[in-house]
């Protein structure tokens, strides 16, 4: 027989369960996380990654950034078992570049939607497909309601949605789960006028990435990290000159965090 | 002067075969098999295209068929002559019931379809009539039913002097062999103008010099080939109108309206475990112009609901002209549903597969088809046409899952993968080898470079200067010659002091700068 102090116990742990449930905070215990693709980033996510059914933005404060590539590495670890990848988008999206990130071509649809009410709609129906993995964006203007329709529609979907938008939707509200903003390391360099290391080669790609906002993790934090050709994947950037950590990711731990 | 009172009217082929449908489904009255085709010409003739619309099919006629082509019925009495007192009678049933749908017709009897095909024409080709039982009592008709009775054999039916000897083919023209004009013409510039002298050729040579289809007659003919009718069946339509007698307005009254019709020509279709592929759906608005609709689909489907989504999401986009009067539906092009035992647990690979599937189809209905694509490798070092884009809808499956088979040749699934770009990738071993942003076309630039034919140093993009801190290349890509003009380009990737990351290119023809993608 168990006691009634215990069975109270028992309740009260269940009924918590449930409001971490419903605060959407905290992902399901079962569930995995999936890899942004780096593994420095989701050491600073709190559930270790990305989870299915949210919405994530990287915002490119310019073109040639590194954003949209960046993203597509996270893209290519939630379409693993088969699941499609949809990549809504005017007429500038190149496969090619998709496919040397290892993502199937042949799982690939392209959704070139002519007007911005039809954008929004090809995203809302990608993302509420459940054999999507997930769904690649750029999107410029999003209005309150129609943002968290988009949320919705990939938690209905159990997708994941990847926007990449323009660096000034910054601070602005947002229904994404998770908000990158990803600058190229060298121009952070020259803000905090400080001289940065050249990469040698076009391979050594430096991306400057904060955290602009997650729920449970601390704002602000930034890393510096550096493609990793043979791995896929993108790793700390490391200064080979100095032998040291790159100057952000020294910054990230003593600057005050951003008001998410 | 007798042409003046002349109308010329071209030859229409299709209302031809139209009325010798109507002739045939009449004279399934007498055979259960009724057709104007045999299968070794069907085989000829549409070999690889779709079986179900045969009234399109038969008429892209096969050259050389014109002259013995589709103006005769085959009917299979094999053992009905019993039926009707035998098949002198029945020959003469035939007749008499052409007859009365205003058709003079020529009816033979004979052991194969060849012997009965020459038979009942043997008339016009000035044969004695004696010589060729049956045809003698149908001699002064115009059109013509042939009959044929091919396991005969096998079961001899007594009593009946319906059997042409052999011995009455020796002086058979050789127009009545169903041969194509060309070999006629060549066979009478040899000199040979009936059987027997072709039967005292040694066969493999006729081989040689006619090809396998004057033998195939010739055997057909006496009967050591086997031949087979193949029969006619009105093709199947699924349509479905609903006739207003007050033209409707009312935005749910029409919605109502397609409902219930997509309801009936889906049911229809569902009977026969087919699908829609296409539909095309018509309202005639009283005043104005119809609105045409049309909905592709990516896999075939019988769903009401899902079929009534798409035809929704067209409907609401479109405007009316006027008041509509009537609305037709039409499934243009159907295919067999795919069978799949239902699972006791929802989920898997079908499920997945279903649920993309229904994806294409709302994009491809409301986005536009061309609005959904899936890509694929080309071996083309260009580029811009790296990549051929295919459209979502009526095409082969996604992620290399099982796909469907459609009886159209148009759907032929072309499986082949272009592996080769796929190694190629691989071997340059670049993640940032291809930008992720391709402008096409692409911009025109302004350059500053210090050789004429050096690497960039500056150039302006949207009113902004941008310096290059770093550069990788050139990387050269050229066209083939045999490919119209020539292209040929130096590509450049550059990084600006900013850090941004594009991928340039110079026009080596025209000394020219482009900015052709950007590493986003």
């Amino acid at each position: 027989m168990r006691s009634p102090a215990k069975a109270r116990e028992a309740l009260v742990a269940g009924l918590r369960r449930q409001v971490a449930r419903l605060e959407a905070g905290r992902p399901p215990e079962d569930e995995r996380p999936i890899s942004t693709g780096s593994p420095v980033l989701d050491r600073l996510l709190p559930a270790g990654g990305l989870r299915r059914g949210t919405l994530v933005e990287y915002l490119a404060p310019a073109a040639g950034s590194g954003a949209g590539t960046l993203a597509l590495a996270a893209a290519r670890e939630a379409c693993r078992e088969g699941r499609a990848f949809v990549v809504v988008d005017g007429s500038y999206f190149y496969p090619p570049a998709a496919a040397a990130w290892r993502i199937d071509l042949s799982a690939m649809l392209v959704l070139r939607p002519t007007s911005e009410a039809d954008a929004l709609w090809g995203l809302d129906q990608a993302l509420r497909c459940p054999s999507v993995g997930a769904v690649w964006a750029r999107c410029d203007r999003l209005e309150g309601r129609d943002f968290r329709r988009l949320q919705l529609a990939a938690e209905y979907g159990g997708t994941l949605g990847l926007l990449v938008r323009p660096a000034r939707h910054r601070g602005q509200p947002t229904w994404a789960d998770v908000q990158w903003e990803v600058r190229s390391a060298k121009d952070e360099g020259r803000k905090r006028q400080k001289t940065m290391f050249h990469p040698s080669s076009f391979e050594r790609w430096q991306l400057h990435i904060e955290l602009v906002r997650c729920r449970g993790a601390a704002a602000g934090q930034a890393v510096v990290l550096e493609l990793d050709e043979a791995a896929g994947i993108w790793r700390e950037a490391f200064d080979h000159a100095t032998r040291s950590l790159p100057l952000p990711a020294q910054l990230a731990h003593s600057a005050a965090p951003r008001r998410a | 002067v007798a042409l003046a009172h002349t109308t010329i009217l071209p030859h229409d082929p299709a209302a031809d075969l139209a009325a010798l449908a109507r002739l045939a489904e009449h004279c399934e009255r007498f055979s259960p098999i009724v057709g104007w085709e045999t299968a070794e010409s069907f085989r000829f003739k549409v070999s690889g295209s779709k079986l179900k619309n045969r009234q399109s099919s038969t008429l892209n006629l096969e050259p050389g068929t014109s002259n013995f082509g589709f103006d005769g019925l085959f009917l299979d009495v094999t053992g009905i002559g019993v039926l009707f007192d035998g098949e002198e009678n029945l020959a003469r049933q035939t007749i008499a019931d052409a007859a009365r749908l205003g058709y003079e017709a020529r009816a033979a009897i004979a052991d194969t379809i060849g012997a009965a095909w020459a038979a009942a024409r043997q008339n016009k080709c000035g044969m004695r009539s004696a010589e060729c039982g049956i045809a003698e009592s149908v001699r002064s008709t115009q059109c013509l039913v042939l009959s044929t009775e091919s396991l005969r054999e096998s079961q001899p039916t007594p009593g009946l002097s319906l059997h042409i000897p052999h011995s009455a083919f020796r002086t058979l023209p050789l127009e009545l062999l169903r041969l194509p004009q060309e070999t006629l013409d060549l066979l009478s510039q040899l000199g040979i103008a009936q059987l027997d002298q072709l039967l005292a050729l040694p066969r493999e040579s006729l081989r040689a010099r006619f090809g396998e289809r004057l033998l195939l007659r010739i055997d057909q003919l006496l009967g050591t080939a086997q031949e087979m009718i193949v029969p006619y069946r009105p093709p199947p339509q699924f349509i479905s109108e609903w006739l207003l007698e007050y033209p409707a307005e009312r935005r749910d009254v029409i919605e109502q309206i397609v409902r219930e019709l997509i309801r009936r020509v889906a049911s229809a279709l569902a009977e026969r475990r087919e699908g829609v592929l296409k539909l095309a759906c018509r309202l005639d608005c009283v005043p104005g112009r119809p609105l045409r609709l049309e909905v592709g689909l990516f896999r075939p489907s019988a769903d009401v609901e899902h079929l009534w989504d798409l035809v929704r999401m067209q409907l609401e986009q479109a405007a009316l002209s006027g008041a509509v009067g009537r609305v037709r539906l039409e499934a243009t092009l159907t295919a067999p549903l795919e069978n799949r035992q239902a699972g006791l647990f929802a989920g898997g690979e079908h499920e997945a597969a279903r649920q993309l599937a229904l994806l294409i189809d709302r994009c491809s209905s409301r986005l536009g088809n061309g609005a959904v694509l899936r890509p694929e490798f080309t071996s083309d070092p260009l580029p811009e046409r790296a990549v051929r884009y295919r459209a979502g809808v009526g095409s082969q499956g996604i992620g290399g899952r099982k796909k469907f088979k459609v009886q159209g040749s148009k759907f032929k699934v072309r499986g082949k993968q272009n592996t080769t770009l796929n190694l190629e990738l691989e071997t340059l071993n670049s993640r940032l080898f291809r930008p992720l942003f391709l402008h096409s076309p692409p911009q025109p630039l302004e350059v500053l470079s210090v050789a004429p034919d050096g690497p960039p140093v500056s150039f302006r993009l949207q009113g902004r200067p941008h310096h290059v801190a770093q550069r990788w290349g050139p990387e050269r890509i050229e066209t083939g010659w045999w490919r119209g003009k020539s292209i040929r380009r130096d590509y450049w990737r550059v990084e600006t002091d900013t850090g941004q990351r594009f991928w340039l290119f110079r026009g080596l023809i025209d000394g020219r700068w482009f900015l052709h993608g950007e590493f986003a």
